[in-house]
């Protein structure tokens, strides 16, 4: 995760427990300095169920973890580096 | 969390993760407090419709269900005695046909009302993973055939009328939360299967029911009930091939009776059936809405049932209309003075204007159009007579027809228009001005192209008559006059801007005016011709000419005659109706401007200042008008020109003022004789001897109308001696410290004149 700022994870799957045990799986779009998120096209994966819910907004004292695929964080890593490279 | 674990585990989501919790909380930390940071496409302003977790008025799963509704299982059979178990079903199967009217009245959703039966549910989940047309996939399992057989019958059935609700709501003429909900939460309602599929399904239900369970009766009726109402999918203009109009009157008509009987019986005990209506879908299915609490029956739904089915029966009566006019005429009464029921609303127009590209399977859109212009101004005309003989192929033929595609484009959106709710009414009339103006710059330049051509027609003083841009210019008139005028009704404009909007409505309806007199005077013409033509050939030796000219007369008084005189009836009431419109904008005009007189009130936006202009503000306010070519907007200047000349001033104000007043009254009295015709006009229509308004099957409705003008103009002569009262006959500087200018809506009087009154200050 080295060099990765917040702007580089915006668009990125991501995975967030929350309260009552409950997983929400969807793509971040916004953030703000109290890590209030904003996810879109999300799916709430509970034990006994999984559903999609659309644009949910989670406040930050309801997050338990947030977690990213391996792969997503190696991608954005080589993105970016991509990136710097074709800056200098 | 164990079991949130092991379902990840599951769904192979638990490897392959890399917690970036404190990686995010730092990252957090170092932004700039209140700072956002967000995709470039994404507009915050649609994260204000983001459900929020753990937020009780949005986050759905922290609906709290009872152990009841946890524990209901649709494939268990409730009750243990036959008695029980048909109590069960029978308050099931109520409940539910309640939650149809719930949906459809009360602008309630799907989830809160038929989707809350746990039966409704647990089908229709079957059927989206299954879709079987045959129905094999729609089962309750339950071993027992009152409910494997009934309860699933009645599920289905009214399953299949939200399909037809919904078959309804995707032709575009209502609108999801304005008009109706029909968020279905990705479920499928029954999309193969086919009408006859279900009556059979029905139909067994129906034999088992006689055969093993005689006793019960309520179940009985609104298994006849749900019978009926899926027979309604039969009126889409689709089915209409298979069935008759006889049959829908019958269905409609049984359909109405049963909802009576139905009355009688009161509300179940909610007891019964604990945990078959929950908000358990909601919970745990895709859901993007907020939760929101079921709704529940009031005991007044198979009343509301019975109206909704009524209206149907009365939108479906436009079938007997035997002209266009009446057609038109059903169109513009309809749905004016009570708003029909949205189902009704929406079935309109499908009904009238069909995929198959008829109109009401009668005629073909351009027929329909054409007889639009005979029955207007188009009969006997020269370019009719020429048609009449020219080939398919003439370039003047295929021109023509050209138009007449383009006339249904608009005749389209104009009928659509009429079903519409008030606010998307007015929208449409603003569509169309565009639309009709157009329309009349490229039929204006054919009718001159033909004129060059020697086929044309003129007036008594010499001047050309040109049929159809009349026709397109009388309706965009009324399009431009509705639309005007819709602003009243729906509260657009303040009191300061009540002269502007009725001094142009005055403007409009002067226009339309003179277009009706032009036409009536083509027509009167015509039919003066025709009477002389007998008279010349009586004068006539007898011989080849006379043999000719005897053939044209009886082919004349035959085919055209018989329109000529209806259309000349047609337009004498649209006369007498847009005379009416005239004068009581024109009155509102006056009223206005004695309050002006008395420094009350100004056509000025109060709020004008350092960032706009009173001309500015009003070019916004008629900016739609702007770009219509005729009639050509006035001026700014004119309007307030024609303020000042209304405005009473020194001297002799007390005199003026006196005359303006009692001006005002001798007109308004001339509307109500003028409304006293049209009442006649109306009433005549059900003799059918010369359906002169062609409101035969509106007749209710506009009288309705009509009466509501009534009403009005008394209510405008009343506010007119309130005002004569109050202010008194002597310019006073001071009323405004006493009075404000308010706005009052007469009681049943149309909703097109509100009326500008003194309100008391308040201290």
């Amino acid at each position: 995760m080295s060099g990765l700022e917040f702007p580089d994870y915006i668009g990125s799957k991501i995975y967030v427990t929350v309260t009552r045990a409950r997983m929400l799986v969807g793509t971040l779009v916004a953030t703000d300095s109290e890590l209030n998120l904003l996810l879109d096209n999300v799916e709430e994966i509970t034990a006994d169920s999984n559903r999609k819910l659309g644009l949910i907004s989670v406040p930050q004292d309801t997050i338990k973890s947030i977690k990213i695929e391996a792969a997503q964080i190696t991608a954005l890593e080589n993105s970016k580096q991509a990136f710097s490279r074709d800056i200098v | 969390m164990e079991g949130l674990e092991a379902q990840l585990r599951r769904l192979r989501l638990d490897k392959g993760l890399v917690d970036v919790t404190s990686e995010f909380r730092e990252l957090a930390s170092r932004m700039v407090p209140e700072s956002v940071i967000k995709a470039p496409s994404f507009d915050l302003f649609e994260g204000t419709h983001s459900l929020e977790i753990d937020n009780p008025k949005l986050d759905s799963s922290l609906l709290a269900l009872t152990e009841k509704e946890l524990n209901f299982d649709c494939t268990k059979v409730y009750g243990e005695a036959t008695e029980q178990k048909v109590e069960f079903v029978t308050a099931v199967v109520d409940r539910l046909c309640r939650t149809i009217v719930l949906w459809l009245n009360d602008f309630q959703t799907l989830p809160t009302t038929v989707l809350s039966c746990r039966y409704v549910a647990h089908i229709l989940c079957q059927f989206t993973e299954d879709p079987c047309a045959d129905l094999s996939s729609c089962q309750l399992e339950t071993g027992d055939e009152l409910f494997d057989q009934v309860l699933a019958s009645c599920v289905i059935a009214v399953c299949y009328f939200v399909k037809f609700v919904q078959t309804l709501f995707k032709a575009g003429v209502v609108y999801e939360e304005e008009d109706l909900n029909c968020n279905a939460m990705g479920l499928n309602v029954l999309s193969t299967v086919q009408l006859p599929t279900v009556k059979s399904h029905l139909a067994r239900s129906q034999k088992l029911l006689e055969k093993s369970y005689p006793q019960a009766h309520q179940l009985q009726m609104l298994l006849m009930l749900l019978m009926h109402l899926v027979e309604v999918y039969g009126l889409l203009p689709t089915y209409f091939g298979s069935t008759s109009q006889v049959d829908h009157e019958h269905t409609l008509n049984k359909l109405i009776e049963t909802s009576r009987d139905l009355e009688q019986f009161p509300l179940p005990d909610g007891t019964v059936y604990q945990g078959a209506f929950s908000a358990v879908i909601q919970k745990k299915m895709s859901n993007q809405f907020p939760p929101r609490d079921i709704i529940l029956p009031t005991g007044k739904e198979y009343t509301a049932l019975a109206d909704m089915v009524q209206d149907l029966r009365f939108v479906l009566s436009v079938d007997q209309a035997k002209t266009v006019t009446e057609i038109a005429q059903f169109s513009r009464f309809f749905n004016r003075v009570r708003p029909l029921h949205v189902v009704a609303r929406a079935f309109y127009p499908l009904n009238l204007m069909r995929d198959d590209q008829t109109v009401l399977a009668q005629y073909t859109f351009d027929e329909y159009s054409q007889l639009h212009l005979e029955e207007f101004s188009f009969c006997d005309t020269e370019l009719y007579k020429l048609l009449k003989n020219e080939p398919q192929t003439s370039g003047v033929k295929q021109k023509f027809q050209d138009f007449l595609q383009e006339i249904s484009g608009a005749l389209f959106e104009w009928y659509q228009t009429s079903s519409q709710n008030p606010c998307r009414s007015r929208q449409g009339f603003n569509r169309q001005l565009l639309m009709w103006d157009s329309l009349q710059a490229q039929i204006e330049t054919y009718e001159l192209e033909l004129e060059s051509q020697g086929i044309a027609d003129q007036l008594e003083d010499g001047s050309s008559f040109m049929p159809l841009t009349t026709w397109v210019f009388y309706m965009k008139l009324r399009a431009m006059l509705d639309f005007v005028l819709k602003g009243f009704e729906l509260d657009v404009y303040k009191p300061w801007e009540f002269f502007s909007m009725f001094w142009y409505s005055y403007y409009l309806a002067q226009h339309l005016e003179n277009t009706l007199h032009r036409v009536l005077n083509f027509i009167e013409a015509r039919i003066d011709s025709m009477v002389a033509l007998n008279k010349k050939i009586k004068k006539l030796k007898a011989g080849e000419k006379k043999e000719k000219l005897r053939e044209a007369y009886r082919a004349g008084m035959s085919s055209q005659m018989p329109v000529l005189m209806k259309n000349k009836d047609f337009i004498k009431y649209s006369l007498l109706d847009c005379s009416v419109i005239k004068i009581l904008s024109l009155a509102q005009v006056f009223q206005f401007a004695v309050l002006k007189s008395f420094g009350l009130i100004d056509n000025q936006h109060p709020g004008s200042g350092r960032f706009s202009s009173p001309e500015r503000v009003h070019k916004l306010r008629f900016k739609t008008f702007a770009s219509i070519g005729v009639p050509e907007l006035p001026s700014y200047g004119s309007f307030q020109q024609s303020l000042q000349d209304f405005v009473i001033t020194e001297p002799m104000f007390e005199t003026k003022l006196a005359r303006s007043l009692d001006f005002n009254e001798v007109e308004l009295s001339k509307v109500k004789s003028s409304l006293q015709s049209v009442f006649q006009d109306i009433e005549a229509d059900s003799g059918q001897t010369r359906a002169r308004a062609g409101t035969q099957l509106v007749q209710k409705q506009a009288l309705e109308y009509y009466q509501g003008l009534l009403r009005s103009t008394d209510a405008l002569i009343i506010n007119g001696k309130t005002l004569r009262s109050k202010l008194g006959n002597r310019r006073r500087d001071d009323l405004s410290t006493a009075y404000t200018v308010g706005i009052s809506r007469t009681q049943g009087g149309c909703s097109y004149f509100p009326l500008l009154k003194l309100d008391q200050r308040k201290p």
